[in-house]
C-alpha cells in the first residue's frame, strides 16, 4: 500500500493503482471522457489532467499514471482548470451541437463536462466536419459526427469482446471509427460499444427517438436470458420497459452484458404473451377464469393418475421459477405425483452434468463462484460452444486472459468463441468429444496420465493433449468449464467433471437456464426418471409409461429433435398442461393453458450458474391475467389434494441408458459432410425466441461451412441452401467462416424451427449430411 | 351640493363629447402589446409541419406539467414530432416552454379567448396549437 494526498486528502491505494483511482478513493472529482473501468486506460482526451504539489505547471495525466507514495496530487489548480476547459473547447470544435435531438442528452458526459466546466462557446468558431451516418446496421445506429474520437467502442470490442469489429480509420481530422470497407455491422451485437460511449456517436435503435433519458426510473434487475443472470438496468418510462443496459460496473459487478440481454427485452412484451387463462373443450381452446382452468386441469390431470397412477404424470420445467416457487413446484410433485418423472429440456444436459455433480458430493454446492473464475491460473472447457450458451463468459474470458501468463485449453469438435482466444485448443474430430472424455477419464483415474488409446482417431496433438493432462494433474488453479452438447449425450463429459471436481479449484457445469442452479442445488427440483432426454421422453410416451404432461414453461415440440415423432407422441397423450407466459407450438396441443409471469413480474431469488445469488423484485406490472408459477400453485395443490391417495404405481424399470435416436442408414458417398447443431449466440431458450430483434439477428436457419467448401460449392454469400441428412431435409442460409475445419457443417438456430429440428436426430452427436444448391 | 351636482354634470357633459375609450368587445378587439402572453402556439415552417424538433425541453421545463411530448423517428431518420399535446387547464401561461425551447419552435401567442364549456377543448394537440390566428412571432425566421 501507498499513501499519498489527493487536495490534501490521504489515502491509501495498492501499488500500482493510478492517480485516478486514488482521486476517486478520496471521492475527488477528476473529469474523464476516454475512460472506463472495464478496459485498460488510455489517455486519449486529456481530461484526467492533474497537478503535483512539487512540480508545479507539469501536467499529469492522472489516467494512466501510476500513483506513487506520498505524491500530493492537486486537481483544481488554475493550470488543471485552465487546460481541462481548452481541451473541452478542442473537443467542441468537432462535435455538432445538436443536443436538442440526440438520445444521449442528460446522461452525455461530454455535455455534462461543458457545464460543470462552464464552456459557453466555442471560440475557434469552426463548423463540425460532417462524417458518415450508419444506420443499415441492426439494432446499433453510428453517427460519426458526434464521436469525438476517445476509443473507447474500438477498446471494448477489442479487448473483452474479443471482435475488433470496430477500429479506427484514416488519419488526422479524417479519423473515425467504423468497420472494414464501412460495411454494416456483423458482429455478436453484445451492445457494449453502445453502453461504453461517452457521446451520442453510437445509438441503441431500440431507444432511439422514443423518449428522454431524464424521464426514465432505473431498477437494478437481472437478465433471464440464460443461466449467468447478469446484472442489469431496466430503464422504464411510467411502467413501460424502455431499454436495458448493463449494471455500472462499480464493485463485484463487472458491468457486462450480450445481445440477448441488451436488446432482447422486447420478448417480455411480446405478442406471444397468454393473457387469460383458456381451456379445451370440444376440440377446441376457450378463454376461461382461472378457478375453472385449474380445476380443469386438475380434472384432467387427477383422471390420469387415478387410472394410471401418479408416476405417469411427467413434469418438465424450463427453469424460470424461482428458488423458492421451485421449491414449493418440488414439494407439490413428490406428494401428489409421487414418482413422476420431472425433466427440462433447455437444460437438460446442465442438469446432466450438475446432477452426477452434486451425486458425488452429496447436497454440497457443486458451482464455481465468480472469483474461481477470477483467481483461476488455468480454464480448461470441456465441450463447445460455452460463449455462445453464455456470450458474457466470452469479455470475462477475455478479461481474465489480458492478465497475462494463464493458460485457456478448450476441448471442442468445432471452432467456438473461446477456441479461438485458447492458448491450448484441442479440436476433437466430431463427434468423439464424448468419446474422448471418457477416454481422458480413463488415462487420468489409472494415473498413467498417459496418452488414451488412439489420439488419430480423435485428431489430437500429443502434445497438447500431454499439457491438457497435465494441467488437469498438476494444477490447483485450475477451473473446469464443461459445456454440454445441444441434443447431445454429455454423461462422459459428466463423469470426468465429476472425477475432477475435488481435484481443481472449481468445475462449474454450463447449459443451465436462468434458474438451473437454483432449482437444483437450492429446492431440489431434481431430474428424475430420465423425462429430460428428449429420446427417453419420447419413448417412455410411446411405450405408455408417460400419459400425461405438465409444463412449466417447456416446450417439446419446438426444443426435441424429430418433432413428427414427438408431435405423434404428445397426441397419444390423454393430458397436457402448459403453464407458460407464452404461446408456443405445444400450446395448440394443450387441454389447459394457464398463463404464467416473467421473471421481471415476480418476486424472489435467484442462483446464478457462477454461484451468485441475485434477488428479484417486480420491475414490470403483471401481463393480463397472469400469474406467478407460485400463485397458480395453491389452487391446483388444492384441487389435486381432495381425491384418495393412489399410491404411486410400482416403480417402472429404470429406462435404459439414453441412446442415440435410430438415424437411417446413410450413403457416405452421397453425404460427404458431417453436421453438427451448435448453440446460437442469439439464444434458444423459448424467451430469446420471443424477440423479435435477435430473430432479426439470428436471419433463420443457418448453416456454416469452411471457406473451402464454401468456394467447391461455389456458393454465394447468404445464398439459401438445402441441408440434407439421413433424418430430413431443410432450408438454411450458407455461411462461409475461415477457422472451420473441412467436410464439418455447423447448424445454427435450429431451437424452435421444425425444419431445423427435423435435420437432427438426439444423442446422435454428429450426423452426415450433404448440401445441395436450390435450382441444381 | 348643487355645486357639487353641476360639477359632476359638466363632466359628463365633457366627456360626451370624446370619443369612446371603450371597446364593443366582442364585436371590436383591442391589439395586444408584443410581449403578452396569451396562449402558447406551435410555429409551422415553411412546408407546414411543425417547427419542433421533439427535443422535451419544454415539457422538462413547465413548472405546472402541461405539455406532453411524443417524439418518433422520422422519415429522414432523426428525431421528429409525433404528438404534442398541451393542457390548457393546467398552464399558467409562465412562458418558461418559450424560454427553454432551442429552436424557438413555442411562442406565446396573442390569443387569450379560451373560455369554454368544459375541459376537454382546452387540451390542445399539434394541430391546434399551429393553427392560431394572429400569432406574433409566426413569420419570425
Amino acid at each position: 500500500m501507498i499513501t499519498l494526498k489527493v487536495n490534501g486528502i490521504e489515502v491509501s491505494v495498492p501499488r500500482g493503482s493510478t492517480i485516478l483511482q486514488a482521486a476517486e478513493k478520496a471521492g475527488v472529482f477528476v473529469p474523464t471522457l476516454c475512460h472506463d473501468r472495464r478496459i485498460t486506460p488510455y489517455g486519449a482526451c486529456r481530461l484526467c489532467v492533474v497537478e503535483e504539489r512539487r512540480k508545479p505547471g507539469s501536467l499529469i495525466p492522472s489516467c494512466f499514471t501510476p500513483a506513487r507514495d506520498r505524491m500530493e496530487i492537486l486537481t483544481e489548480t488554475p493550470a488543471v482548470l485552465e487546460a481541462v476547459r481548452t481541451q473541452l473547447q478542442l473537443i467542441l470544435v468537432n462535435h455538432p451541437l445538436e443536443c436538442p435531438i440526440c438520445d444521449k442528452a442528460g446522461e452525455c458526459t461530454l455535455q455534462d463536462l461543458v457545464i460543470r466546466y462552464n464552456v459557453t462557446e466555442a471560440p475557434f468558431g469552426t463548423e463540425a466536419f460532417a462524417r458518415y451516418l450508419d444506420r443499415r446496421s441492426p439494432l446499433i445506429e453510428r453517427d460519426m459526427t458526434r464521436c469525438v474520437l476517445c476509443g473507447r467502442c474500438v477498446r471494448i470490442c477489442g479487448e473483452l469482446q474479443g471482435r475488433e469489429e470496430l477500429e479506427f480509420q484514416h488519419r488526422g481530422h479524417k479519423m473515425v471509427v467504423g468497420t472494414d470497407g464501412g460495411r454494416a455491422l456483423d458482429c455478436d451485437f453484445c451492445g457494449l460499444c453502445v453502453s461504453t460511449c461517452p457521446v451520442g456517436a453510437l445509438n441503441d435503435k431500440l431507444f432511439k427517438d422514443g423518449t428522454r433519458v431524464w424521464k426514465l426510473r432505473r431498477e437494478p434487475s437481472v437478465c433471464t436470458h440464460c443461466g449467468l443472470a447478469c446484472e442489469a438496468d431496466f430503464h422504464l418510462e411510467e411502467g413501460q420497459l424502455r431499454r436495458v443496459t448493463p449494471a455500472a460496473p462499480t464493485g463485484n459487478g463487472k458491468g457486462l452484458l450480450c445481445a440477448r440481454g441488451q436488446f432482447g427485452w422486447r420478448a417480455f412484451r411480446s405478442p406471444s404473451r397468454i393473457g387469460a387463462p383458456r381451456i379445451r373443450r370440444d376440440g377446441v381452446l376457450h378463454e376461461a377464469g382461472w378457478n375453472e382452468a385449474i380445476a380443469h386441469a386438475a380434472k384432467a390431470l387427477d383422471a390420469v393418475r387415478r387410472s394410471h397412477g401418479a408416476a405417469s404424470v411427467a413434469l418438465l420445467t424450463a427453469d424460470h421459477l424461482t428458488t423458492e416457487e421451485a421449491a414449493a413446484w418440488g414439494a407439490f410433485w413428490r406428494d401428489t405425483f409421487g414418482g413422476g418423472p420431472v425433466g427440462s429440456i433447455q437444460a437438460d444436459g446442465y442438469r446432466q452434468i450438475l446432477e452426477t455433480l452434486a451425486g458425488v458430493r452429496g447436497a454440497r454446492v457443486a458451482g464455481g463462484t465468480p472469483r474461481d473464475l477470477d483467481e483461476a491460473d488455468a480454464l480448461v472447457v470441456l465441450g463447445g460452444g460455452s460463449a455462445e450458451l453464455h456470450p458474457v463468459l466470452k469479455p470475462l474470458v477475455n478479461g481474465w486472459l489480458r492478465r497475462g501468463g494463464r493458460e485457456l485449453a478448450v476441448v471442442s469438435s468445432w471452432p467456438d468463441a473461446l477456441t479461438r482466444r485458447a492458448t491450448l485448443p484441442l479440436t476433437v474430430t466430431p463427434g468423439l468429444v464424448e468419446d474422448f472424455c471418457g477416454e481422458l477419464l480413463a488415462a487420468l483415474g489409472s494415473e498413467r496420465a498417459g496418452a488414451p488409446a488412439d489420439l488419430a482417431r480423435y485428431g489430437i496433438d500429443s502434445c497438447a493433449l500431454a499439457r491438457l493432462v497435465g494441467l488437469l494433474v498438476e494444477s490447483r488453479g485450475v477451473v473446469v468449464l464443461v459445456a454440454p452438447e445441444p441434443w447431445g449425450d454429455n454423461r462422459q463429459k459428466a463423469r470426468l467433471a465429476a472425477y475432477l471436481q475435488d481435484r481443481v479449484r472449481a468445475v462449474v457445469p454450463l447449459g443451465g437456464q436462468v434458474n438451473s442452479a437454483g432449482a437444483v442445488l437450492g429446492s431440489g427440483l431434481v431430474s428424475d426418471g430420465g423425462a429430460g432426454n428428449g429420446i427417453a421422453l419420447t419413448e417412455a410416451i410411446e411405450a405408455g409409461r408417460i400419459r400425461a404432461l405438465y409444463l412449466l414453461g417447456e416446450d417439446p415440440l419446438e426444443g426435441l429433435p424429430d418433432p413428427q415423432r414427438v408431435r405423434r407422441a404428445l397426441e397419444r397423450l390423454d393430458c397436457i398442461v402448459c403453464q407458460s407466459p407464452f404461446w408456443t407450438a405445444v400450446t395448440d396441443l394443450a387441454h389447459a393453458v394457464l398463463p404464467s409471469a416473467l421473471l421481471h413480474e415476480k418476486r424472489g431469488s435467484i442462483l446464478s450458474l457462477l454461484g451468485e445469488s441475485r434477488s428479484l423484485r417486480p420491475v414490470l406490472p403483471p401481463f393480463g391475467q397472469s400469474r406467478s408459477d407460485g400463485e397458480i400453485l395453491p389452487g391446483l395443490a388444492a384441487a389435486l389434494a381432495t381425491g384418495p391417495r393412489v399410491p404411486s404405481a410400482p416403480s417402472m424399470p429404470e429406462p435404459a441408458a439414453p441412446r442415440p435416436a435410430a438415424t437411417p442408414a446413410a450413403d457416405e458417398a452421397a453425404m460427404p459432410f458431417r453436421l453438427e447443431a451448435v448453440p446460437s449466440l442469439f439464444g434458444d431458450g423459448i424467451l430469446s425466441r420471443q424477440s423479435p430483434d435477435l430473430e432479426e439477428l439470428r436471419r433463420g436457419l443457418r448453416v456454416v461451412m469452411s471457406g473451402e467448401d464454401f468456394e467447391r460449392l461455389g456458393l454465394a454469400e447468404r445464398e439459401t441452401v438445402e441441408v440434407r441428412t439421413p433424418a430430413g431435409s431443410a432450408r438454411a442460409e450458407a455461411e462461409r467462416d475461415a477457422g472451420m475445419l473441412k467436410g464439418l457443417l455447423l447448424l445454427r438456430h435450429a431451437a424452435g424451427r421444425p425444419a431445423g429440428l427435423s435435420l437432427i436426430r438426439q444423442g446422435a452427436g454428429c450426423i452426415p449430411a450433404d448440401i445441395v444448391r436450390i435450382g441444381t | 351640493m348643487s355645486k357639487a351636482l353641476l360639477k359632476g354634470l359638466a363632466l359628463t357633459l365633457k366627456t360626451f363629447f370624446r370619443p369612446p375609450v371603450t371597446l364593443e368587445y366582442p364585436d371590436e378587439k383591442r391589439p395586444v402589446p408584443d410581449r403578452f402572453r396569451g396562449r402558447p402556439a406551435l410555429v409551422a415552417r415553411a412546408d407546414g409541419a411543425p417547427r419542433c424538433v421533439a427535443c422535451g425541453l419544454c415539457e422538462k421545463i413547465c413548472p405546472s406539467l402541461c405539455i406532453t411530448v411524443v417524439a418518433e423517428t422520422g422519415p429522414e431518420g432523426t428525431r421528429s414530432l409525433a404528438r404534442y399535446r398541451l393542457d390548457l387547464n393546467r398552464c399558467s401561461f409562465c412562458g418558461l416552454c418559450v424560454e427553454a425551447c432551442p429552436v424557438e419552435a413555442i411562442v406565446m401567442s396573442g390569443e387569450y379567448e379560451l373560455a369554454s364549456g368544459s375541459r376537454e377543448p382546452l387540451v390542445l394537440d399539434e394541430g391546434r396549437l399551429l393553427a392560431a390566428p394572429d400569432r406574433p412571432g409566426e413569420e419570425r425566421p
